[in-house]
């Protein structure tokens, strides 16, 4: 792949003595008379590199967001040191002063960054494994290594949080404590609740024997699970998830912390967030945990914003909604059905369901089940039914004092929106239930989305066709609500 | 935090002490390339900075860091001499000055540099895990993508070669290489013991299970492909070796696959890439593989090489040799001698030693007074 560089120069010497040095080497270059000029050309088509003559009449801002967008080097005739680094402070990615180099290390510099910025990254790419544990978790990567006997070198990075583990033969043979002062093992026992963060893995070859002074993996990651719960009933004591933290600076005058103390607050500075202040301030987790419960009570800090935690269960005036409404008069046991194609979303809003009221689930090829208990009296059970070839004969079976169903119809699907119209209305045909049609995957518009769906499947007016994400408990609570009995249903149990 | 390594003359040392004062980045400093080589095998740096050294002792040192594998270390070198400033900045080095530098621009343009290599942070759009297949193989990917139970790809990349699995909830439910599909696509993948992996969290284009079979029935029949193709290997040469057809063998009657493998060996090729070269199961291609193998139609590519030449000097067929000797470019090279660590003795098993938990005086003390 072809290298650019773009050259901004007032002086089209330098520019073309520059250029045409990079050019032998196989770069292509563009050359502009000013600043301005190359930034009207890069809304267009962006270089790898960008270099300029000492830009001291450009803005400190457009300079700036040049720095942000593109690496760039300054070049200019006489630059003292101030002004170099004015330029890095600015953002620079290096400064050549031909009052120190000659003009042919500008070329030299511009060469070396650009086999920075594409051959070495590639090359760091090929040959080291990176990840990001908001999605895979380090007990996973620690257990392979456990079960493979694998020798690994992790680095786990939280900003300028860092340690590096080695574990060899499915061993953990050394930690490098995040602070001086913290016991290793502390700083691996963190690593497990870390909220965010990357890691580093690359394969290593023990060359001698080695002792392992660590408790086993398969230790480390039951104690780490303990310090998650442990962490976890702490929070629901304060009914928080992960609140950020504000030193009461007048409580702390009067206040005197011990050296923890002092060094949890000034994370606290530095990280507000609970959950990264705890494991970025050195010492055990529990410990400092402990320390946010005196410092809380001693009134030295306290919670910011403090974000309720989600009710993950159906609220009682839900449950009264219900009966109400829904259920048919004593009942102690109702029964919904949802039905949905497979790309409906179907099992994840049974499981939503199910995984926010930790009901367990159960999935027998297009049938999930789950049963909630919604107060001391009244369960209920939920099914999800796909529309396969076995739809018909399984909503049959379980169709028994059946109180309502939910259609959800997948938005990105409409070439299955004819068959999906034929069933809703042979269901509703055939059974007198309260009915509500969730629409998933919306992605725009959500009014037009409902009217397209309504008009498609030809939903009658009183029945409520509304968005759902199947994924978001609360949205799945609302459709409860707007769950209706069609009218000629309700005009014959008058009569 | 930064952890740099710096690789100087002991005398110098007390030269960079202001500029390691003045950082809160870890630094390692050692005096000789055996404890440099200690140092980076046992770390993963994010800086070797080399401090002091003359041009050529940088250029044998890369080499070094090249023939132990390193050539991904973020190297920045800081030279005496400022005419050899240009020819640093032309090595394979993340960046170069040279003394006389101020502290403060010597640590912005090790910063910099640092940022631009800080894999982590160009991390790919999308990407949520990425790296070598040494590390990590197709059965450990599909075992930790299981726990994640989302919804992406994995894909798989040797050279030109591509190959992706599909899963929904964690579970693959589609897998394509070349013109294979489904679970032979995954049978084929799971050979795969070089070359780079991405794990990403995306929409699939569909959901329908093309594999019908749960995530461990996959990896049982993955680790019982891998076993026996393993087993069948050890009769074979390593994955990297050359193999070759032998022009000269005596072919009498091949079966369509056995007629493939020879015709795609007729260019040395290594074992690896053979296997993804021919869509039949990997077993399967062994088992041929080894037939030809034992009947001399294909060799190792030296020794192949070898019996055109002894072939060429025997029958005088001079052109033959020529044309084939064309076709590899292979220079004539004096017979190396035998390297003296093959003479070396076996070395012994490396184990890991853990130490049992000693329990003192006052361990018992504290257990006695928790247990009551």
């Amino acid at each position: 792949m072809t290298k650019t560089v773009y050259i901004a120069a007032a002086d089209e010497h330098i520019a073309a003595r520059v250029g045409s040095q990079l050019e032998a080497a196989g770069v292509q270059v563009r050359l502009f008379s000013a600043v301005e000029r190359l930034l009207e050309w890069m809304e267009e088509e962006l270089p790898d590199v960008v270099v300029i003559e000492d830009p001291a009449n450009v803005p400190e801002e457009t300079l700036n967001t040049l720095f942000v967008d593109i690496p760039t080097v300054i070049i200019g005739t006489r630059m003292p040191l101030p002004k170099r680094l004015h330029y890095f402070q600015l953002g620079a990615h290096d400064v050549v002063s031909f009052h120190q180099y000659p003009e042919e290390t500008a070329a030299a510099v511009v060469q070396n960054l650009l086999f920075r910025l594409l051959d070495l990254t590639h090359i760091r790419y090929q040959n080291l494994t990176t990840g990001n544990l908001e999605i895979f978790s380090l007990s996973e990567i620690f257990e392979n290594a456990f079960v493979e006997d694998k020798s690994l070198i992790i680095k786990i990075s939280l900003n300028d949080w860092s340690t590096t583990v080695r574990v060899g033969m499915g061993h953990i043979l050394s930690v490098t404590p995040a602070h001086p002062e913290e016991h290793p093992l502390d700083t691996l026992l963190k690593t497990f609740q870390l909220p965010s963060g990357s890691f580093i893995i690359r394969k290593f070859e023990m060359k001698r024997p080695e002792k392992s002074a660590f408790p086993s993996i398969a230790g480390v990651l039951a104690e780490a699970e303990f310090q998650r719960r442990e962490f976890q009933k702490m929070l629901d004591a304060w009914g928080e998830k992960n609140p950020a933290l504000e030193i009461n600076e007048k409580a702390l005058k009067k206040f005197k912390p011990d050296s923890a103390q002092a060094a949890l607050l000034d994370t606290i500075r530095r990280h507000p967030l609970l959950q990264e202040a705890v494991i970025m301030a050195p010492g055990s987790l529990l410990q400092n945990l402990q320390q946010v419960q005196q410092l809380k009570d001693a009134g030295v800090i306290h919670f910011v914003g403090q974000e309720p935690m989600e009710r993950e269960a159906l609220l009682p005036e839900d449950v009264q909604f219900l009966q109400q409404h829904v259920f048919p008069e004593n009942v102690t046991f109702g029964k919904f059905i949802v039905v949905g194609l497979p790309t409906s979303g179907k099992s994840e809003f049974i499981r939503t369901f199910a995984g926010l009221n930790q009901a367990p689930l159960k999935q027998v090829q297009s049938l999930d089940f789950t049963r909630i208990r919604l107060n001391e009296s009244l369960q209920l059970a939920l099914f999800g039914v796909s529309i396969d070839e076995h739809f018909q004969p399984i909503l049959e079976k379980i169709s028994e004092g059946v109180q309502a169903i939910i259609f959800l119809v997948d938005y990105g699907s409409p070439e299955r929106f004819e068959y999906t119209k034929y069933l809703i209305h042979s269901i509703l045909n055939t059974y007198d239930v309260h009915f509500v049609v969730g629409v998933t995957h919306i992605d725009g518009d959500a009014e037009a989305a409902i009217q397209d769906v309504r008009d498609a499947l030809d939903i009658p007016e009183p029945m409520d066709v509304v968005a759902v994400n199947p994924t978001n408990f609360g949205e799945v609570r609302r459709l409860l609500y707007r769950l209706k009995r069609l009218p000629h249903a309700e005009a014959e149990e008058e009569e | 935090m930064k952890e740099i390594i710096v690789y100087t003359p002991a005398e110098r040392e007390s030269e960079l002490h202001s500029l390691m004062a003045a950082t809160n980045w870890r630094w390692v400093v050692v005096h000789s390339t055996e404890a440099l080589l200690e140092a980076v095998e046992t770390s993963v740096a994010d800086a070797v900075v080399t401090y002091g050294l003359a041009i050529n002792q940088l250029e044998d040192l890369l080499t070094l860091l090249n023939l132990h594998e390193f050539q991904f270390l973020p190297i920045f070198t800081v030279i005496d001499e400022r005419e050899k400033l240009n020819a640093a900045l032309a090595l394979p080095v993340g960046g170069a000055t040279c003394i006389p530098v101020s502290r403060t621009e010597l640590r912005f343009r090790l910063e910099r540099m640092m940022q631009d290599l800080d894999i982590n942070r160009t991390v790919m759009e999308g990407m949520n895990w990425q790296g070598n297949l040494v590390e990590f193989n197709l059965i450990d990917l599909l075992q930790m993508v299981e726990g994640t139970g989302k919804d992406g790809v994995i894909e798989l990349r040797y050279l030109d070669w591509v190959a992706t699995v599909y899963f929904h909830q964690g579970k693959p439910i589609q897998a394509k290489f070349g013109t294979l599909e489904g679970f032979p696509a995954i049978l084929k993948m799971g050979g795969w013991n070089r070359g780079t992996f991405q794990v990403k969290f995306t929409a699939i284009p569909s959901i329908v299970d093309e594999i019908g079979m749960s995530t461990q029935e996959i990896l049982v029949q993955l680790m019982s492909k891998i076993s026996e193709q393993e087993s069948l290997r050890q009769q074979l040469p390593a994955y990297t070796e050359e193999l070759m057809s032998d022009p000269f063998a005596e072919v009498t009657q091949l079966t369509p696959v056995q007629q493939r493998i020879v015709e795609m060996l007729r260019h040395p090729r290594p074992l690896f890439q053979l296997l993804l070269m021919l869509p039949e199961d990997d077993r399967d291609i062994l088992k041929e593989l080894l037939v030809l193998w034992e009947e001399g139609i294909v060799g190792l590519r030296s020794d192949v090489e070898r019996h055109i030449q002894e072939q060429e000097e025997k029958k005088g067929m001079g052109r033959i040799f020529s044309t084939v000797a064309r076709w590899f470019r292979r220079k004539e090279a004096p017979e190396e001698p035998m390297p003296e660590y093959r003479y070396e003795e076996e070395p012994q098993e490396i184990r890991v030693e853990v130490e049992l938990p000693a329990l003192t005086d006052k361990d018992f003390e504290a257990i006695r007074e928790k247990l009551g």
